[in-house]
């Protein structure tokens, strides 16, 4: 496939990228087989509290004495997940909504924005903040849903605009002459023409997904359970992580985790964009 | 063709893109010169090479493209080797540019007015006072047959396409310069507004005796406007002469007669289509010898080895090619 | 111009309107919810009657829990419009209202400063990268500008906590100003502030000022490719003039709008940094009322943020038509596009769209 290989000459050129997608391809692989590797231990000991990195424990321990590196490892699948997830349905409602409102019109198109507006005038992360304290859950698919709760409307504003220029062309006139359904006409016709834009939003939804879960993590707001570097850095903080060296490692390799991980995906979607793009290929 | 004439001259020039050996060479070892009065036109195909070279008149081709070799010279002044500063007392004044379409010719957030007297402020020495200069934009735009007020306070937003390119000539004779530079003026124009165009064109050589530079690929435009043409090919100059020597002579470059007998006759029975087969060639990989060869139907072995060199008659008519420019009496022309 | 004012001020109204409704209905008619939660806990603390209960239900929340649903939700908008919040679970000596009020000015102070700065500087940062586009030190800064922006605030939050609080105690880990000093408009006062502040406004200024950077400079690389631009070296117009009123003008109207977008998110990001650094503000206290179920004060600070973020898009609503005229003179709109800008223009913070 031509954007295959397209992708791939970009790739090539713009180092920052190729290492981006490439991190971001070892994170997908430690999310999905990284717990069949490696568990975290049961046993508890606080006298091997923040041990310092040794063959057995690469980075060190926490204050329970378990290894950093396992949870970390351990926790990689459910960020992925619920930043994913979240990402899928913020794209699925957002691409929805804006084809069908942008190529609809009309009244439609009237009422349909004034709701979108609303959405993206609220401040996200302080709605999802109470959102996720008052309805407590540990499901990822409710979650996912309620970090998606206004990210949807800028999507869906930017799609708009694209489908509302598409409205004009003539390979939708010649669709509308055929009489194809709506469902078709945005399916089939509209989509695969925003497809690129949608492609890079889906990966900078995933990170803001990300950004979010993890700061409700942290924050103490979503109930804590299971093993996430949100929870890791949490707890190192709430049991004094702040105050000593020894614990550099517990506190600061999550948040390596999670830099390295937001960078990497930053820098990779530079790369998709040159390739949808070919104006900013100059660089 | 005596020197004092010449206003405007291209010796030699080369424009390349791009650096070390992927560069491309947009226009090579071009030379040719313009007469103060007379309506030159540039002619050739999409990316020949002559927006490239009518930009270089200005100095103004956009980077990663760079003047790589030869001069341009007005009033036998080079500006290719003039400062920032002197360049800018002559563009606008001396020389003016109006771009393909002026479509985005304007700054969007300024009024044609606001952007009018920005031109006259930096060129203080072309009226007596500010007014003295509106009025002769107002002037103009009669001219260009506009309603001056309204433009005056407009948008660039909230005029047509045809309206812009008016208001852009009138914009480029404000300051009446010598020699004026039209990018494609009716390309992107519908037939009326081109036909406008043209009468106005030619009123304005008529009335301000100004001389003007018009790029286009557009033969029929260059058969009524033009006094003489330059034409380009794959970046070089294959032919130049008087419109008539275009059109009628004997001896011509086979890529215009190619170009002239493709233009269908409405007079012909049937309407006979006759492209050119073949297509132009991707100036990162040029063929060796005439580059026109491949298409060629008068090509031999010859052409496909050396370059031909474009030799002049005792009028002045050039063409760069072997086999026309066989059995008559021609002379070199310098820097080909 | 006029009706351009109204519609934006209807349409704030309408949020707030709806953000009100939300938390009444998170408040009231969620499973689970607050306010019957509440309830529950007062009748098994025993010691209160039945009509106590209610009385401390109302206080708290600004309904009578008997009444019909309908009109639980007049009350509360009455209650909402006269000033009336309700009184904090945890603190019921005082008012929702009082509390926040009490911590509004800090967090506007903080999001107010770092976004001026964060502006000041990613704006000179772009110019700067969109100025020398194609050389190294361009694509170095294109590099650590990405970087920058990719890491999430509260983290360099936490780094900065760290290492200037803690290992080096440079700076002190919570407060608005210490405590030996007298509010007002003083000297030890107002360095303590500054000093209080710093390490909140600087978090939030590493991370924001590069997607400011990013927008300027791809703004800038746009119109320095226009071709008005070139028209205008073209007419002979001095570089100072095109640099002013054709580069810079043009570039910064999506700035503009990017502005409208960063207060969001900066007000959101604000949650996290008040958190971290125990600084006063809104986005604390809400975060600590969450920890104690504090549901009233939590929804009290939660209005707040939104009307603050409503607020101040309006304001850059109105300097809109400042910079763009097309959006001012009705007669410019005439012709002016009225479909949102070109999608590949809209500059998206880094961090996604939440927030």
């Amino acid at each position: 496939m031509r954007f295959l290989s397209d992708l791939w000459r970009i790739l090539r050129n713009d180092k920052g990228a190729l290492i981006g997608g490439l991190i971001v391809l070892i994170y997908c692989l430690v999310a999905v087989f990284g717990p069949i590797f490696v568990q975290v231990g049961d046993e508890q000991d606080a006298s091997q509290a923040y041990l310092p990195p040794s063959w057995e424990h690469p980075l060190g321990t926490d204050s329970l004495g378990q290894g950093v590196l396992e949870q970390i490892i351990v926790g990689t699948r459910p960020i992925m997940i619920v930043g994913v997830l979240s990402a899928v349905i913020t794209i699925v409602v957002g691409v929805a909504i804006g084809l069908l409102t942008g190529y609809v019109g009309g009244i439609v198109d009237t009422v349909i924005m004034r709701i979108t507006d609303i959405f993206l005038t609220i401040p996200g992360l302080p709605l999802i903040i109470v959102l996720a304290s008052v309805i407590h859950t540990t499901n990822p698919f409710v979650l996912a849903c309620i970090l998606s709760i206004t990210a949807w409307a800028g999507l869906a504003r930017a799609i708009r605009s694209q489908a509302m220029s598409l409205r004009s062309s003539d390979f939708v006139e010649a669709a509308q002459l055929q009489g194809v359904s709506l469902g078709n006409m945005i399916g089939r016709q509209l989509l695969p023409n925003v497809g690129p834009y949608v492609a890079i939003h889906f990966l900078l939804a995933i990170t803001g997904a990300i950004y979010a879960s993890v700061g409700l993590f942290l924050l103490g707001v979503a109930p804590i359970s299971g093993n996430n570097w949100g929870i890791m850095i949490n707890l190192a903080m709430a049991q004094g992580a702040l105050y000593t060296t020894d614990s550099a490692f517990y506190l600061f390799s999550p948040m390596a985790a999670i830099v390295i991980l937001q960078v990497a995906f930053v820098f990779f979607s530079r790369a998709l964009d040159s390739v949808f793009n070919p104006r900013l290929r100059v660089q | 063709m005596s020197n004092d004439q010449k206003l405007l001259e291209v010796e030699d020039l080369t424009v390349a893109f791009g650096d070390g050996p992927g560069s491309v060479r947009a226009v090579e070892n071009v030379s040719l010169s313009v007469e103060a009065g007379e309506i030159y036109a540039l002619v050739g195909e999409s990316g020949c090479g002559k927006s490239t070279l009518a930009y270089s008149m200005l100095q103004i081709v956009p980077p990663p493209g760079r003047i790589a070799g030869g001069a341009v010279r007005f009033r036998d002044r080079d500006l290719t080797s003039m400062s920032k500063r002197e360049l800018n007392t002559l563009r606008g004044a001396e020389l003016a540019m109006v771009f393909q379409g002026a479509m985005n010719a304007f700054n969007p957030v300024l009024t044609i007015g606001t952007q009018v007297d920005h031109i006259l402020q930096a060129h203080p020495e072309a009226f007596d006072d500010p007014k003295e200069g509106r009025d002769y934009f107002r002037h103009l735009l009669d001219l260009v047959q506009l309603p001056p007020d309204r433009i005056w306070k407009s948008y660039e937003s909230q005029l047509s396409g045809g309206m812009k390119q008016r208001v852009a000539i009138a914009v480029a004779l404000l300051l009446k310069p010598a020699v004026v530079i039209l990018d494609e003026p009716t390309t992107a124009l519908d037939v009326l507004n081109q036909r406008l165009v043209i009468d106005i064109l030619k009123d304005l050589h008529r009335t301000l005796g100004v001389t003007i530079v018009f790029v286009t690929h557009d033969l029929a435009v260059v058969a009524e406007l033009a006094t003489r043409v330059a034409v380009m090919y794959a970046g070089r100059l294959v032919e130049s002469g008087t419109v008539d020597e275009i059109f009628k002579a004997d001896r011509r470059h086979p890529y215009v007669e190619a170009l002239i007998n493709a233009i269908p006759s409405v007079l012909d029975a049937g309407l006979k289509v006759r492209p050119i087969g073949g297509s132009v060639p991707n100036l990162a990989e040029l063929p060796a010898g005439c580059r026109f060869a491949p298409r060629c139907r008068l090509a031999e072995d010859h052409c496909h080895e050396v370059e031909p060199p474009l030799l002049g008659d005792a009028q002045g008519h050039l063409v760069a090619c072997h086999v026309v420019n066989r059995h008559a009496e021609l002379v070199e022309v310098s820097g080909a | 111009m006029v009706s351009y004012i109204a519609k934006r001020l209807a349409m704030s109204l309408l949020v707030i309107f709806v953000v009100v409704s939300l938390s009444f209905f998170m408040i009231r008619l969620m499973p689970g919810n607050p306010m019957a939660a509440l309830e529950a806990q007062l009748r098994m603390q025993g010691g209160l009657s039945e009509v106590e209960i209610q009385q401390r239900l109302n206080t708290v929340y600004g309904v009578t829990p008997d009444a019909p649903v309908w009109e639980q939700y007049l009350q509360y908008l009455w209650g909402v419009v006269r000033g009336d919040l309700g009184v904090p679970i945890t603190n019921p000596g005082t008012t929702v209202v009082a509390v926040i009020a009490e911590a509004l000015p800090w967090t506007i102070m903080v999001v107010a400063v770092s976004l001026i700065i964060s502006f000041l500087i990613g704006v000179a940062v772009g110019a700067v990268m969109a100025a020398f586009q194609n050389s190294r030190l361009s694509q170095l800064m294109t590099f650590v500008v990405s970087l920058l922006s990719a890491i999430p605030s509260y983290l360099v939050a936490i780094a900065l906590l760290y290492f200037l609080t803690s290992v080096y105690q440079v700076f002190p880990s919570g407060g608005a100003y210490s405590i030996d000093v007298t509010p007002g408009f003083n000297g030890p006062y107002l360095l303590s502030v500054l000093y209080h502040a710093f390490l909140p406004i600087t978090a939030t200024v590493i991370t924001s000022f590069g997607g400011w950077a990013l927008g300027m400079k791809g703004s800038a690389v746009s119109v320095l490719g226009s071709e008005y631009v070139r028209a205008a070296e073209a007419r002979g117009l001095s570089e100072r003039r095109i640099t002013q009123s054709y580069v810079g003008r043009n570039s910064m109207l999506p700035m503009v709008t990017q502005l409208a977008l960063s207060i969001g998110f900066m007000f959101g990001g604000s949650v996290f940094i008040e958190t971290y650094f125990q600084y006063p503000g809104l986005g604390f206290y809400m975060i600590q009322s969450v920890g104690q179920r504090d549901y009233s004060l939590m929804m009290g600070c939660f209005l707040l943020i939104t009307v603050s973020v409503i607020i101040t898009n309006l304001l850059v609503d109105l300097l809109y038509p400042l910079v763009d005229p097309r959006i001012a003179s009705p007669a410019a709109r005439k012709r002016a596009p009225d479909t949102p800008t070109d999608p590949d223009q809209e500059v998206l913070p880094a961090g996604g769209t939440i927030g």
